[in-house]
């Protein structure tokens, strides 16, 4: 779907995206995250064409967004920063003049989106008198409208209170559960990007520091929690069990923290405290949060510059 | 391209900055009106004086609106042509606007050709109501228009002409240079549409045109600068010499034609301008 390859921005001499390479799959949901300034708005506009990269190109289905901006933005839809829509236009004029969009199909359509954002009834108010949330409802719904099959959001979730914030979380899985959309998304919001993305890419100093599945990159170092009905004896005979354990760590409430070598002897620790009488309450791998990995990979990302 | 043009022009029609040069417009023929009361025709020289004996036989509704629209296409249109023209990008860059319209398949191009497009029929659409309105107020503060029409361009920066002729002539005259400020006034909007793909700020690109032209403006009118006057671009746009009984119809094509070459030449430089622009 979207392919960047040694993508480089420099302005003035500061390198705002630094050789950044890496390829979105289709129908994924992918979280673009870093801190203010890290480079993520200069690499979106880079992606829609509206900046020239210094180094590198990017395409999208194939087609170069720079050389062949036509067929590469044919099923994109984007909002880049603030949806800045024209004020003294109404709702429904803004997004005829901004999607280009006419006809009767383009008049079901909009019907359609405009209810999937909640927005039915206000189409004919001038967008000015639009609150926060509902100018960034309008702007999910102009990128959502040409039927695109990606996506782009850069902070859609800007300034907006809690309700908003899942009513957009909420517009994003569904649009991309129902359609199959490939979406890519920024916010500064680590708590959201971990509820709707699949991927996650994460930027600092405009270098790509970490990107794959969520999953996998959340996954603990082989790290178990156990919470078991007697912990010395646990840690006794895990210790001498012969198995592929590395460290275990009693941390009190928390149960024990086990760090295993090797993932497949899960069983087996079960296994081997349950036949020793040792009643296993909670057994989970260790999950870390997108903030710990944030600050885990920035840091380092810092130290290493 | 016709949508895009007719987007653009609502636009613009929408803002109601653009709406202030109407109460400017209407501030200028009040004003004029009451100094043209007050001076009781003593601009208007003793020679033809002398030649026409009465002067305020000839002076009517048209007489008037001739005098009120010079300043009006002269002063006023170029600073409202200035003020949509530097808005229409480097406007829509500072409100962010452009980034959510670039972010489709669109060609710059064509963006820039349909924007142009729309300036100038908003700057017909201007010079029409303002030549109208000039003459409505002529009528109905100073008179029905008579037979016989002075034409007195002394002073006026338009060069010497006193000529007598008849109504229709001075009114097809006036219909014509109505039509070609609204064309000659394009070529500031070409250059200022220019300097709007060169900056990010509506100001920046709106204040550059206004003082490119009043630079020339005044520079053509220098005693010394008798030599290089032709060429500056004011000049350009403000020597028709229509009201002369003969209208040098080769001056009148040399000036059409230069101006034609402005408007290509700034609406070629705007679209490579754009097409390569960062939109930030």
């Amino acid at each position: 779907m979207l392919q960047c390859n040694g993508l480089t921005k420099i302005y003035q001499g500061r390198r705002a995206v630094d050789n950044i390479t890496f390829e979105m799959r289709s129908g994924r949901v992918l979280g673009l995250v870093g801190p203010n300034g890290a480079g993520k708005s200069t690499l979106l506009k880079m992606v829609t064409g509206l900046i020239w990269p210094s180094a590198g190109n990017v395409t999208i289905d194939g087609h170069d967004v720079h050389q062949n901006q036509r067929q590469a933005l044919a099923n994109v839809g984007a909002i880049i920063e603030w949806p800045a829509f024209y004020p003294d236009l109404s709702a429904r004029r803004n997004l005829q003049i901004l999607s280009g969009g006419h006809g009767p199909d383009y008049e079901k359509r909009l019907a359609e989106i405009i209810r999937m954002v909640n927005l039915e009834g206000r189409l004919k108010d001038k967008v000015g008198r639009y609150s926060t949330g509902m100018k960034q409802r309008l702007g999910i719904a102009l990128a959502l409208l040409p039927d695109s099959r990606f996506i782009i959001l850069d902070e859609p979730t800007n300034g907006l209170d809690p309700l908003g914030l899942l009513e957009i979380r909420r517009i994003i899985r569904e649009y991309n559960r129902l359609f199959g959309t490939t979406i890519l998304v920024t916010t500064h919001l680590l708590s959201e990007i971990e509820q709707v993305a699949d991927d996650i890419a994460v930027i600092n100093h405009g270098r790509l520091i970490a990107f794959g599945d969520i999953d996998e990159l959340l996954a603990g170092d082989n790290l178990l929690k156990i919470v078991v009905s007697d912990s010395a004896a646990a840690i006794r005979l895990l210790e001498n069990a012969g198995l592929p354990i590395e460290k275990i760590h009693d941390t009190g409430d928390e149960g024990l923290h086990i760090k295993i070598t090797d993932c497949d002897c899960i069983g087996d620790i079960n296994e081997r405290l349950v036949r020793n009488g040792i009643r296993v309450s909670c057994l989970n791998p260790v999950r870390k949060t997108l903030e710990s990995f944030f600050l885990e990979n920035t840091e380092e990302n810092e130290h290493a510059s | 391209m016709l949508r895009e043009t007719y987007y653009e022009i609502i636009k613009i029609f929408t803002q109601k900055k653009n709406y202030v040069v109407i109460f400017g417009h209407l501030l200028m023929l009040l004003l004029c009106y009451v100094a043209f009361r007050t001076n009781n025709f003593h601009f208007i020289g003793g020679d033809v004086r002398e030649m026409f004996g009465d002067i305020t036989q000839f002076v009517d509704g048209m007489f008037f609106a001739r005098l009120a629209a010079l300043p009006t296409f002269m002063m006023i249109m170029p600073i409202f042509v200035s003020t949509i023209a530097g808005d229409i990008i480097a406007g829509e860059i500072q409100d962010g606007s452009l980034k959510l319209y670039l972010a489709r398949p669109r060609s710059r191009s064509r963006l820039v050709a349909s924007k142009m497009l729309a300036v100038f029929v908003v700057t017909l659409i201007y010079c029409i109501y303002f030549s109208v309105l000039c003459l409505v107020v002529g009528i109905l503060l100073v008179g029905k228009p008579l037979g016989s029409q002075l034409i007195y361009m002394r002073g006026m920066g338009l060069g010497n002409s006193i000529v007598l002729m008849d109504l229709a002539g001075a009114t097809w005259r006036y219909v014509l240079m109505t039509l070609y400020y609204s064309f000659s006034l394009m070529s500031l909007a070409a250059i200022v549409l220019f300097l709007s793909t060169l900056f990010n700020r509506m100001t920046a690109a709106t204040v550059s045109g206004i003082t490119l032209y009043f630079v020339c403006y005044i520079i053509e009118r220098l005693p010394f600068a008798e030599k290089i006057a032709p060429y500056m671009l004011s000049r350009v746009m403000n020597y028709p010499d229509l009201y002369i009984l003969e209208i040098p119809l080769g001056r009148f094509a040399g000036n059409m034609a230069a101006l034609g070459l402005y408007v290509a030449l700034f609406l070629m430089l705007s679209m490579i301008s754009f097409s390569m622009k960062d939109i930030k």
